[in-house]
């Protein structure tokens, strides 16, 4: 017993050799690898016809659609109304016209919604009804390209960041910062 | 019931109240004093020390704290020699100081039983801290307790900085005592309002989740009766099998099919039980713990009226009288929203009723009544709402006064005042700006005081009454009694619900005159404006829908919902779609990001969890009345018309002056006007909005005027947008710099005109709607 107390010891305290030590200084020194692929994070949903993603650190909960009681004197705005998310009273906000979405064909009073992404972005809460939640995604900015110049030419078009390609899809990223900002003007 | 008596009631949580302001100013002052010792400019620290000290000789004096007061006027005076230079600042004084604070702390843990007692043991450390802090001589009073002490210097706080054994021994021991007798009384937690509402929400849910369990318990119930159908199948099945067929194969099989729907129902029912015992169960915590958590909301109405006894002794005394308070029902719970508005009212009513009610010494004697005169103060529930009365035994209020004063102010004619009841008369007394004294004191005659209580009554959904037996056939007067009904809580209002367009909102009972549903042809139209006869008074009707601007139900129906809301002489009738049954609701406060919402007053969530809107009715009779004076109401049931675009402008400008400034000119033009603070807004604004000009200031912070230009006319979208720069450079090259960087006008703030910025703008975008 004392032999194999012994020769543990030894074995956990024995010298790192010198090239060893060398060799994984170097890499925990190299900065190289840490940046690069997979930095950044979003949750992609789609609303109609329309995929999209927004940063992954805004998200709260998500959680299924609920009702929403719209305020008087804010008809077809950004602002959709009031929900209840566990006990809470929200603020229910439309991508659907914030980003001017179509439609999507054979429904008459806008798109299908099936879940609720609650999101709070530096204490700003907000919900947005949407139609499908696909999960997170982790990407590359670099792998980010331009929207189409046909979207840069929309005067309200300027939320998107950039075009992803996720399982044969385009997805819009969205500027998390540009959508909260526009919701608060929405609101004041 | 006397001075001393309130103090019983009520001093239990002014203490509380005293120990926690001492522990919350304890730290202060020794952040403060810590910090003063590195402090190159003490100052601003001195005078942060004093105010503390003062306020807490103020507190220290409302609970009768002695030896507290006299610490913490020495503690101020010290700081006062320091401040002036007489004292020098060293690190003996602010020791000495630092003594004094936890001196405070350690008296404020003291009960008031115990306090006798302990006085007496702390004297020569009292005396000790008192000398100290007056001495300018710099030595610590550590030695002063030890020369000047008889028998109890064990007994004593250290003063030293550090303690003898023994004596922090002593110390402990006396602590604990202090601390046991502290835990005795009711303790006092602070809660963020913050925290109590998320635990309101979660309490609230959970009521909800609960009533979720019983309808599921009771969908469970058909699956029991399909189980019951199977048996009578199965029954069938066997009597239809032909006896002499004697098929036993089947027989037997069927038979056995039968006992095993039997152990079905039998482990159903089992599970139903249970599910059943359960749901009960969590009905009853949810339900308790949702109550518990209402409760918090309620205070003892003692908390409200502390400062009361002083107020009136000092009033009285000012006066010449002798009254005296009695303040009954102490620990009737009442919400904690409700207390802390009451207060103003209240010190109104008390002071009127001094002022006003009660008479002179010479007056109460040619009464025939008591030289002191007596005051009631009294809060007690009933019938579901919380009764506050405030009397006098005083001269009553003479409504033959009233009736002069009413035609004087020429407020009705002769005729109708002779008319009028006293009741009626009395209700005078609330309008603004009327009073019967001929002179205004500091105390009283400003007309404004119950002006001010009904205001405040009415706010929270309750009545006020007032009703006196003044002097009358050579009766003396016996005094004047107000009445306050209020609801018992904020937090839970009795309301209808009703459905506009297609959702739920509901309407504070209290402020609802009358609901009623009336056949469509009872409505008739004057002047192309609907209204209907109700009780030979001619209601005008009014769509809710179109008021709450929302998309209503058209369907065509033979009977209107309505409630009739507004005030004598403007009456309406407002047209719902239908009445969905009254019930209490929790009040919830909207998001503050939404500011003031027209109409809405707040929100709540029905029994089944979705949101419903709380009427505002103050401003909903505003906004009918607007409604009815500057557009047409619609027809009821007819659709609203289509809004008309308006152009939109961007103010970008770091003054709020010249931001307002430009705002409310281009509102008042009809424009549509955004603001932003800085560049960097503006560019963000710009990006998000559909503006068709922007106003640009060129001296900004984060992004300048002509940065935010240039972003604008590289922007492929908004490089048409119209921009027009108003700055102070007024030299031929900031125009040109700015004109060069596409500006489409360049206004100098020299020449800036109301009529100039305007008349710009119609050149640039034209009018503000086309």
């Amino acid at each position: 017993m004392t032999e194999k107390i012994d020769a543990s010891q030894r074995l956990l305290q024995r010298e790192v050799p010198e090239d060893l030590l060398r060799e994984r200084t170097v890499h925990v020194a190299n900065r190289q690898n840490v940046t690069g692929r997979g930095t950044k994070s979003i949750v992609i949903f789609r609303i109609g016809r329309e995929w999209l993603g927004l940063a992954t650190d805004v998200f709260q909960e998500i959680s299924e659609e609920r009702k929403v009681h719209t305020l008087p004197h804010r008809r077809g705005g950004i602002l959709g109304g009031l929900v209840n998310v566990r006990g809470e009273l929200l603020l229910c906000f439309s991508l659907d016209i914030l980003l001017d979405l179509e439609p999507s064909p054979g429904t008459s009073t806008g798109n299908l919604k099936s879940h609720l992404l609650v999101c709070n972005r530096n204490g700003n809460r907000a919900a947005f009804s949407v139609s499908e939640v696909f999960g997170i995604h982790r990407y590359d900015p670099e792998d980010l390209r331009a929207v189409p110049a046909t979207l840069a030419n929309v005067a309200a078009g300027a939320h998107t960041v950039g075009m992803l390609s996720w399982k044969g899809r385009n997805v819009a990223c969205l500027d998390d910062e540009l959508v909260f900002y526009a919701l608060n003007k929405d609101l004041a | 019931m006397s001075k001393m008596d309130l103090a019983s009631l009520s001093g239990l949580s002014m203490l509380e109240l005293f120990r926690m302001e001492v522990e919350t100013q304890a730290v202060s002052m020794t952040a403060a004093l810590l910090a003063l010792e590195r402090e190159v400019d003490p100052a601003p620290r001195l005078r942060e020390l004093m105010r503390v000290a003062h306020s807490l000789k103020g507190a220290a004096r409302m609970v009768g704290r002695n030896g507290a007061v006299r610490i913490s006027h020495a503690m101020e005076d010290c700081l006062v020699a320091v401040q002036s230079g007489k004292r020098p600042l060293t690190n003996i004084m602010i020791d000495t100081v630092l003594q004094a604070v936890d001196f405070l702390g350690s008296t404020a843990r003291v009960s008031d039983e115990a306090l006798g007692n302990w006085e007496h043991e702390h004297k020569s450390v009292t005396e000790a801290l008192l000398a100290a802090l007056s001495s300018p001589a710099e030595r610590l009073p550590a030695p002063v307790v030890a020369d000047g002490d008889r028998a109890s210097s064990s007994e004593e706080i250290p003063l030293a900085a550090n303690p003898g054994p023994a004596g922090g021994g002593s110390e402990r021991r006396e602590y604990s005592k202090v601390l046991k007798a502290s835990d005795a009384a009711d303790r006092v937690l602070r809660v963020t309002a913050d925290n109590l509402d998320r635990m309101m929400a979660l309490a609230g849910e959970a009521l909800v989740a609960s009533r979720w369990l019983t309808s599921f318990a009771a969908d469970t119930l058909r699956l029991k009766w399909l189980q019951h159908d199977l048996g009578h199948t199965l029954e069938g099945l066997l009597s239809l099998l032909p006896a002499a067929s004697s098929s036993d194969v089947i027989q037997s099989q069927l038979f056995s099919a039968q006992g095993r729907l039997a152990a079905c129902q039998q482990e159903l029912a089992q599970r139903f039980a249970r599910i059943d015992q359960f749901d009960r169960q969590f009905v009853s915590f949810s339900g308790r713990l949702y109550h518990e958590v209402l409760d918090c909301r309620m205070r003892p109405f003692a908390d409200g009226t502390q400062g009361f006894p002083r107020m009136v002794r000092d009033v009285a005394s000012s006066l010449g009288k002798e009254v005296t308070l009695e303040i009954t029902g102490g620990s009737t719970p009442v919400d904690r929203d409700i207390l802390e508005r009451l207060k103003a009212p209240l010190d109104h009513l008390l002071r009127n009723a001094i002022d006003h009610g009660i008479e002179g010494p010479a007056g109460r004697r040619l009464a025939g009544k008591t030289k002191e005169s007596s005051l009631r103060l009294e809060a007690c529930h009933s019938a579901g709402m919380l009764l506050i009365t405030v009397a006098d035994d005083g001269c009553g209020i003479d409504t033959e006064v009233i009736r002069k004063a009413v035609v004087h102010k020429k407020l009705t004619g002769v005729e109708t005042s002779q008319k009028m009841t006293e009741p009626e008369l009395l209700e005078f007394l609330f309008l603004p700006g009327f009073t019967l004294k001929d002179s205004v004191s500091e105390i009283s005659g400003r007309g404004v005081g119950l002006d001010v209580v009904r205001t405040m009554v009415r706010e929270v959904g309750g009545h006020v009454r007032i009703s006196t037996r003044s002097n009358h056939d050579a009766q003396p007067g016996q005094g004047t009694r107000f009445q306050l009904e209020l609801p018992l809580t904020l937090s839970v209002i009795p309301t209808l619900l009703v459905e506009i367009g297609g959702e739920p909102y509901a309407f504070p009972l209290t402020r609802i005159d009358r609901v009623l549903s009336l056949p469509v042809d009872r409505i008739e139209s004057v002047e192309g404006r609907q209204h209907f006869s109700l009780d030979q008074e001619q209601i005008g009707l009014v769509a809710a829908d179109q008021v709450l601007d929302v998309i209503g139900a058209a369907a065509p129906k033979a009977e209107v919902s309505l409630i009739i809301l507004g005030e004598k002489a403007a009456r309406y009738g407002l047209v719902v779609d239908r009445f969905l049954g009254a019930g209490q609701l929790v009040v919830r406060h909207l998001d503050p990001r939404l500011g003031k919402v027209k109409n809405i007053s707040s929100a709540a969530l029905l029994p089944d969890g979705s949101p419903v809107l709380i009427i505002d009715v103050d401003d909903l009779n505003r906004s009918i009345t607007n409604l009815t004076s500057i557009d047409r109401p619609s027809r009821v049931g007819a659709g609203p018309g289509a809004p008309q675009r308006k152009k939109r402008v961007l103010v970008v400008d770091d003054s709020l002056t010249v931001r307002e400034l430009e705002r409310k000119l281009l509102e008042g033009a009809g424009y549509v006007v955004d603001a932003t603070v800085d560049g960097a807004d503006g560019w963000n604004a710009v990006r998000t909005g559909h503006y068709d000009l922007v106003v640009a200031d060129v001296d900004m912070p984060r992004l300048d005027g002509i940065e935010l230009l240039t972003l604008i006319r590289s922007d492929i979208r908004l490089k048409s947008l119209p921009v027009m720069i108003v700055s102070y450079k007024d030299r031929q090259e900031d125009r040109a710099r700015g004109l060069d960087a596409g500006a489409d006008y360049y206004l100098t703030k020299a020449s800036f005109h109301d009529e100039t910025l305007l008349r710009i703008v119609v050149d640039l975008i034209g009018s503000a709607v086309s």
